[in-house]
């Protein structure tokens, strides 16, 4: 099926959140510092009003009418919305003036008699550590905001006991979400309620945060999201929201603000960059025995979703493999760089390069092939995880290594014979592999989706899942025709607008299609309940639906073995969002807390995956292209083959910028134009291999694809450079420079 | 001329003439943007290095974001509402819809405009003609994979049904504008693991290449 949004996004009709705003809009622009780290002072407001008659407001932090601080945990509202008196990472806002677009965009810091005093910054996670100088925020004296760890029996003594074991430290660097849209949106005042249209990920925790912000109750705000342009995590976070909320509250009319492109990039959330060190052990047979892992997560200057990236990565950092002892450690460490927050993966993808290097040595080490030494160790059905979760159900990793055999040693092969007659362009086969817990880490979750008709036979599907591309509106309408029993083609839909629909919670941690989905499938089954009762026939009986323009002509007619039942829609009494037969379904995937060593069922489910990639690196250039990769994903079932699809190559097309180019340095890419993102000839031609496990929590078997699908694309690639050169890059990702200086070191 | 001053320009803008009143500096897609309610060319850099608001002028494409509308005068300029008549989507809208070619669709009105040029010039383009010409515009949804099967699938399908903006320039481009378009060139390169090459020299020779916002 084609996306049910899919006609307006290729007419250009599509509206997203800088195509609309009302006519009488004001224009905000936010001043932001330049300084990683800084005091500031603001002289003269009252002479920037009087320069320029276009400005009606200038806001300050003293202008806040609620809590200045947000964050996605309701006990750590660190970050202003404007901050005050001192700025803690480039790009901060402290001040936003409001008016005439040409006025507010005029207004010079010389004008507003800002003065800065920069402070020495924080910059690095050994510098976060050191303590030498002030803590990013006074009241976390280490600069260690949150710790995660977990341990399973004993690795030293595994280790002490291990035929093998291989070790080594990466580090990767600090990636930018760079989805097309900038942030934008507008806030108007309707009495005393606040309705913000903008591009989110999280309408309803939107909601929360501007009601705090304001002081004012969440029911007063009502957040209508346009169409979002891309979010990849980066949109879970708050950017124009409070400002543009906060201005139309006090001044009464709409305010609209867009974000450039470098304000994007300088005020909004990265993915973690990470110091780590990992050892792996196995048998002379090649069972692994133990794995240590320790990551320092640069989360910058405030907390945004560093504690879940910490939370996140000890549960997966040993990855889909059976490994009887594990010891691991994070840390999310404060410094004066950019928040880095939620990015497809929280953590995992880093951690996950550190993983199948290691895989690699060990197989290596024992001389065993190393996909064979993968399918060895893949956990299976009835294994216990590294939190000691018992796998029951859907546990596809096997199949999808095996699924990737032919093609492994056949393109090992073809690279190796590659080499035998190329002196300076070598190729090489790599492999990376994948799981990924669906759903919040060891937290309820649930969502709730509800459908409706009314009395013109109008059917309607209030999704507050939020849809930023990978599909969510046309599943969300598969799963409920298929529960209701109606075509997908007699539905409307309402996405996200926390007036219309209930809360499904936020589109991260891969959740929508297995919880939001599930709810859909209850919401449906539930309003199929209420038809079948209504009419008084059998459970399997054929449901039609009349659809008309007119008021009081909409019908249901249930077809039995009996015969034809008829329901006049219009005889019902109308209810929530007017309809006249309204179905509710909830989901809250189940799981249990950590302990103190982390051990427990974090999560409902998992996705499963893994990758091969096949390289040409340049030896005398230290270019490397990516020729082709494969990728099998058990994704429990496939709901929409098209989006899985576009799921998985678009992953596999962050995967390979995080591997060879992507790199967010304050100061040096702050732009598209110095910061390189995958093109269309950067991409190798993939081939996709379905796995279908049933997740029998899941809505028809299904669970998530959206961040497993980028996770083992990084490992690959560098398993690749690796094989065809012999070098190892521990810095990601590997630049040309990277990979010439390695090979120059390691004398090829 | 000061940056307010307004001056006429007189334009093709899909099939209809347009004239306006306007500062002959500002961006192109601000205007069809903010004046003309064409709100389908995106704007995701306003500096060249996304391709969002790719648009064809005389067939060829542009980034609209470095067009100044004064560059426009006695030229040909489509945009992507110019595609679909009449509400009938054209063979290649049809193939981004049928791939799966729009995931967020931000990328999407770009990417059908830097094909549709492809496609007036060679209607059954080869896979690397269709990587060239995509090649200026950035996508962070799909992988390119289906936008690149849908480009070779309208190929098959519209080989007798060029548009009719295609060679109807009316007259050459003014020769202030000839800078730009070198840069446009310059820019376009084939991968970014050119680009980064390229940038790693630049860094070498300019190591304060420090960008104000």
């Amino acid at each position: 099926m084609v996306k049910v949004d899919g006609k307006q996004k290729v007419t250009g009709e599509e509206i997203y959140s800088a195509d609309y705003t009302p006519e009488d809009s004001l224009w905000l622009r936010a001043i932001r510092s330049p300084h990683p780290r800084a005091k500031f002072t603001l002289a003269q407001p009252e002479k920037v009003l009087k320069k320029y008659p276009g400005i009606i407001k200038i806001l300050t932090a003293d202008d806040v009418t609620g809590n200045n601080g947000f964050g996605i945990y309701p006990h750590i509202k660190d970050q202003p919305v404007l901050a005050k008196d001192h700025v803690r990472f480039r790009g901060e806002a402290v001040v936003a003036l409001i008016g005439e677009r040409e006025n507010v965009e005029s207004v010079s810091e010389e004008d507003l008699g800002l003065t800065w005093e920069p402070l020495e910054a924080i910059r690095g996670c050994d510098a976060a550590l050191s303590g030498k100088l002030e803590p990013v925020q006074s009241e976390i004296v280490d600069n260690i905001l949150a710790e995660g760890f977990l341990k399973k029996n004993d690795v030293e003594k595994a280790f002490a006991e291990s035929f093998a074991v291989a070790e080594g430290v990466w580090t990767t660097s600090a990636v930018e979400h760079g989805y097309l849209e900038p942030e934008a949106g507008y806030a108007t005042k309707i009495g005393q309620r606040l309705e913000i249209f903008v591009c989110t990920q999280s309408p309803y925790m939107d909601q929360t945060e501007v009601a705090q912000f304001l002081g004012i109750e969440p029911g007063q705000v009502r957040i209508i999201p346009s169409a979002v342009g891309g979010g990849f995590g980066g949109k879970l976070d708050i950017s124009v929201q409070p400002l543009v909320a906060l201005a139309a509250w006090i001044l009464g009319r709409p305010v609209r603000s867009i974000y450039t492109r470098p304000e994007s990039m300088v005020s909004t959330t990265k993915r973690h960059p990470v110091q780590m060190s990992a050892r792996a052990g196995c048998s002379k047979d090649g069972k692994l025995t133990a794995y240590e892992y320790h990551g320092d997560f640069n989360t910058g200057a405030y907390a945004s979703w560093g504690p879940t990236v910490a939370d996140r990565v000890p549960v997966h950092c040993s990855g889909p493999y059976f490994v009887p002892n594990v010891l691991s450690q994070s840390r999310a460490l404060l410094t004066n760089e950019s928040p880095s927050g939620a990015f497809r993966g929280f953590g995992t993808p880093q951690a996950a390069i550190a993983n199948d290097a290691l895989l690699d040595v060990l197989a290596e080490k024992i001389g065993m092939d190393a996909l064979e030494f993968r399918i060895k160790n893949a956990l299976r059905k009835g294994d216990r995880t590294a939190t000691n979760q018992l796998l029951e159900n859907s546990v596809g990793q096997v199949e999808c290594l095996e699924s990737l055999k032919s093609r492994w040693v056949k393109w090992r092969k073809q690279a190796e014979d590659f080499n035998q007659n190329n002196k300076n362009v070598k190729r090489g086969v790599g492999c990376g592999s994948a799981w990924y817990g669906c759903g919040n880490t060891s937290l309820s979750n649930p969502s709730t989706i509800r459908v409706g008709i009314n009395g013109e036979g109008k059917l309607t599907l209030y999704n507050g899942a939020m849809d930023i591309g990978q599909g969510t509106n046309t599943i969300m309408v598969q799963i409920c025709a298929d529960a209701l029993g109606l075509p997908a083609s007699q539905f409307e839909y309402v996405m996200g607008d926390t007036d219309l629909t209930a809360d499904a919670g936020k589109t991260s941690a891969s959740r929508q299609a297995f919880v939001s989905g599930k709810a859909t499938q209850l919401a449906g089954e539930h309003l199929r309940g209420q038809i079948i009762q209504l009419a008084e026939a059998s459970e399997n009986a054929t449901l039609y639906l009349e659809q008309n323009g007119s008021v009081g002509s909409g019908k249901l007619i249930v077809e039995d073995e009996s015969g034809e039942h008829v329901i006049v829609l219009a005889d019902i009494l109308p209810q929530t969002n007017g309809d006249v037969l309204t179905g509710e379904g909830t989901f809250d995937p189940p799981t249990t807390t950590l302990d103190e060593n982390g051990q427990g069922s974090p999560y409902a489910t998992y996705g499963f995956g893994a990758h091969i990639a096949e390289v040409e690196v340049d030896t005398l250039l230290g270019t490397t292209k990516v020729l082709r990769l494969a990728a099998a994903h058990d994704v429990g079932k496939t709901i929409n083959p098209t989006q899985v699809e576009g799921q998985i190559q678009g992953g596999i097309a962050q995967g390979l910028g995080m591997a060879l180019m992507e790199e967010y340095v304050q100061c040096v890419s702050e732009n598209l134009h110095d910061y390189l993102m995958p093109t269309v000839g950067d991409m190798p031609e993939i081939e996709i291999i379905l796995i279908e496990d049933p997740e029998p929590l899941g809505p028809y078997g299904a669970k998530g694809i959206g961040e497993h699908a980028l996770i083992p694309t990084a490992p690959a690639i560098l398993a690749g450079i690796k094989h065809a050169t012999g070098i190892s890059i521990r810095h990601v990702p590997a630049t040309p420079d990277r990979v010439f200086t390695a090979l120059q070191e390691a004398g090829k | 001329m000061s940056t307010t001053e307004k001056t006429t320009v007189s334009f093709i803008l899909n099939d209809l003439p347009q004239t306006l009143a306007v500062n002959p500096l500002r961006r192109f897609s601000d205007v069809l943007r903010e004046d003309l309610g064409l709100t389908g060319t995106k704007v995701g850099c306003d500096a060249g290095d996304c391709g969002a608001c790719t648009i064809l002028v005389d067939g060829e494409q542009r980034y609209a974001c470095l067009t100044a509308v004064g560059q426009l005068e006695g030229h040909n300029a489509r945009t992507v509402e110019g595609l679909a008549k009449n509400g009938d989507l054209t063979a290649l809208q049809q193939a981004f819809l049928d791939e799966g070619a729009a995931q967020c669709g931000i990328c999407t009105p770009g990417m059908l405009m830097a094909a549709q040029s492809l496609l007036d010039r060679t209607p059954n383009p080869t896979e690397p003609q269709v990587l060239d010409a995509l090649g200026g515009v950035l996508c962070r949804c799909t992988g390119y994979t289906k936008i690149v099967e849908a480009v070779l699938k309208a190929g098959q399908t519209s080989s007798s049904e060029p548009t009719p903006s295609s060679g109807s320039a009316v007259t050459h481009s003014a020769g202030f504008c000839v800078a730009v378009q070198v840069i446009q060139k310059l820019l376009k390169l084939y991968s970014k693991q050119d680009k980064l090459l390229l940038q790693n020299q630049l860094r070498h020779q300019d190591p304060l290449l420090v960008h104000a916002w």
